[in-house]
């Protein structure tokens, strides 16, 4: 079981406050959404949970271990946060094999087989400076997703993506839920968010302002 | 892992991108040239040998000593040399951040390692770059029939207006690779640690500074000045030392990547471009 804790969190950038003392809990496998506007701090909270920031004050419990004390980053995280960012010479093959090298815990079978999931070929050698923004935008999912990461942090994966995109990125939370993964993600489209998402959390100046279950489970959707 | 994470910088930041390859021998061949005219005026009854081309790109200028009668000279050869180095590796491990770095971090988990790895990937690409220089200069001399020795000829030393002659050659001939190679590699480091805290660009002006006022102060803490051959102490009275220079060149490189790694170990990873 997966928890993610963020108690009293507060992060501030050149005197300004990015995330204002927030305390929430995350559990494994759910699928939570954040919503809010533009600089409302939601990139912010990815950041902070995946170990890329400090907060200045208060703390990120991942599992009971303190982030920054106990742990340099989560043990089992995935990201695709804002823009996804590979090698503009290699294919996207080469790029994820690039990756998963790191840690050897995949094979490139695995790699291939999840590039098709996310609708990309595998074989395609056409580089990653030539993709398309929907074809980086699935990349970068699929680099987030191989290796079947505990955490799952996705901010904005709908962005560039068409409705079959859309309908493999569902199947893709779906499966990644089922096996037990923490998901968090934001979406501009809020009708989306609330399909994906089991529960959802309302940003507004750093603030969480407002918290809803959404009631999947019984009407059947997702 | 590290080791991983040094073949990832090697491969993206070190291999890949043959232009700048070609560029840098492209300019080392047009060195050669320049000086191989400039040594048909100076004798053009010998040939030059190996160690006469490195002297003409290392050699950097005597000190300058201000007075109605002399005009200040930049020594460009080594100016650029030294300057096109430094902006070949001034980007990389910023940009890399902004990048598939962040991915690459994120699955070390290691901001140490991260670090280090960057690191490594500085010397290594000092000494490339630096190689570069080395093996077409020396391809040159070859080819033009000069003489395959670091030995450096009366000539050169009366063209460069030395008058001391080493009592040990072979201790200059060290110090023509070793010293400019040694402090490149250090500005090299202190560069990357503050393009972290400043922009690279100010990071890249402080290197600009640093050369320039070597080249106009001749003084031992001023560590580009151990880069010049011309003002060695054993070819200049009251020259720069070169273990000085090793010291001074060695204590910032531990300067550099220590406040570096205690910096990076805090170091909020934003899309700053």
């Amino acid at each position: 079981m997966m928890t993610i804790e963020m108690q009293g969190v507060t992060k501030i950038i050149k005197r300004n406050t990015i995330i204002d003392d927030v305390s929430v809990s995350f559990s494994s496998g759910k699928v939570y959404g954040l919503k809010g506007i533009n600089g409302s701090g939601k990139t912010m909270m990815m950041r902070l949970i995946s170990g890329l920031i400090r907060p200045n004050k208060g703390q990120i419990l991942i599992n009971g271990k303190q982030l920054w004390k106990d742990l340099n980053f989560p043990e089992s995280i995935g990201i695709l946060i804002e823009n996804p960012s590979f090698l503009d010479d290699y294919s996207g093959l080469e790029n994820l094999k690039i990756l998963a090298g790191l840690k050897k815990k995949i094979d490139e079978n695995t790699i291939r087989e999840t590039i098709a999931e996310v609708g990309l070929d595998p074989n395609d050698k056409k580089k990653y400076k030539k993709y398309s923004l929907g074809m980086k935008q699935r990349l970068g999912i699929a680099a987030a997703v191989m290796e079947h990461p505990e955490i799952l942090l996705l901010d904005e994966p709908t962005n560039a993506l068409d409705s079959t995109g859309i309908e493999q990125l569902k199947k893709i939370i779906e499966k990644e839920k089922q096996r037990g993964a923490l998901i968090i993600l934001t979406c501009h489209d809020f009708e989306l968010l609330k399909e994906f998402c089991d529960e959802i959390y309302y940003i507004d100046n750093g603030k969480i302002t407002d918290h809803s279950i959404e009631k999947k489970e019984e009407s059947g959707q997702v | 892992m590290f080791f991983k994470m040094v073949w990832y910088d090697l491969k993206n930041g070190l291999l890949k991108g043959k232009w700048k390859y070609l560029f840098f021998m492209g300019l080392s061949l047009i060195i050669c040239i320049d000086f191989r005219l400039r040594w048909n005026l100076i004798d053009s009854l010998n040939v030059p040998s190996y160690g006469d081309f490195l002297m003409y790109i290392f050699s950097g200028m005597k000190e300058y000593i201000p007075s109605p009668m002399t005009q200040f000279r930049y020594p460009e050869i080594w100016i650029l040399v030294m300057l096109l180095t430094a902006y070949q590796i001034l980007y990389y491990p910023y940009r890399d951040l902004s990048g598939m770095g962040k991915q690459v971090l994120i699955n070390s988990k290691s901001r140490i390692g991260w670090w280090f790895s960057k690191c490594v990937w500085i010397l290594c690409s000092v000494f490339v770059f630096f190689g570069i220089f080395w093996m077409v200069s020396l391809l040159f001399c070859l080819v033009t029939g000069g003489k395959c020795s670091l030995e450096i000829s009366i000539r050169m030393y009366q063209y460069l207006g030395i008058t001391i002659m080493p009592d040990m050659p072979s201790e200059l001939n060290i110090q023509i690779f070793l010293l400019p190679l040694l402090v490149m590699s250090s500005l090299g480091l202190m560069q990357m640690t503050l393009s972290f805290f400043i922009k690279p660009f100010y990071s890249f002006a402080v290197t600009i500074t640093i050369f320039v006022v070597s080249c106009y102060y001749m003084n031992p803490w001023v560590i580009g000045n151990y880069a010049m051959v011309q003002r060695s102490s054993l070819l200049v009275r009251g020259g720069m030392e070169a273990v000085h220079g090793i010291c001074l060149a060695l204590l910032l490189s531990a300067v550099s990547v220590g406040i570096g790694l205690l910096f990076f170990r805090r170091y909020d990873i934003l899309d700053r471009e």
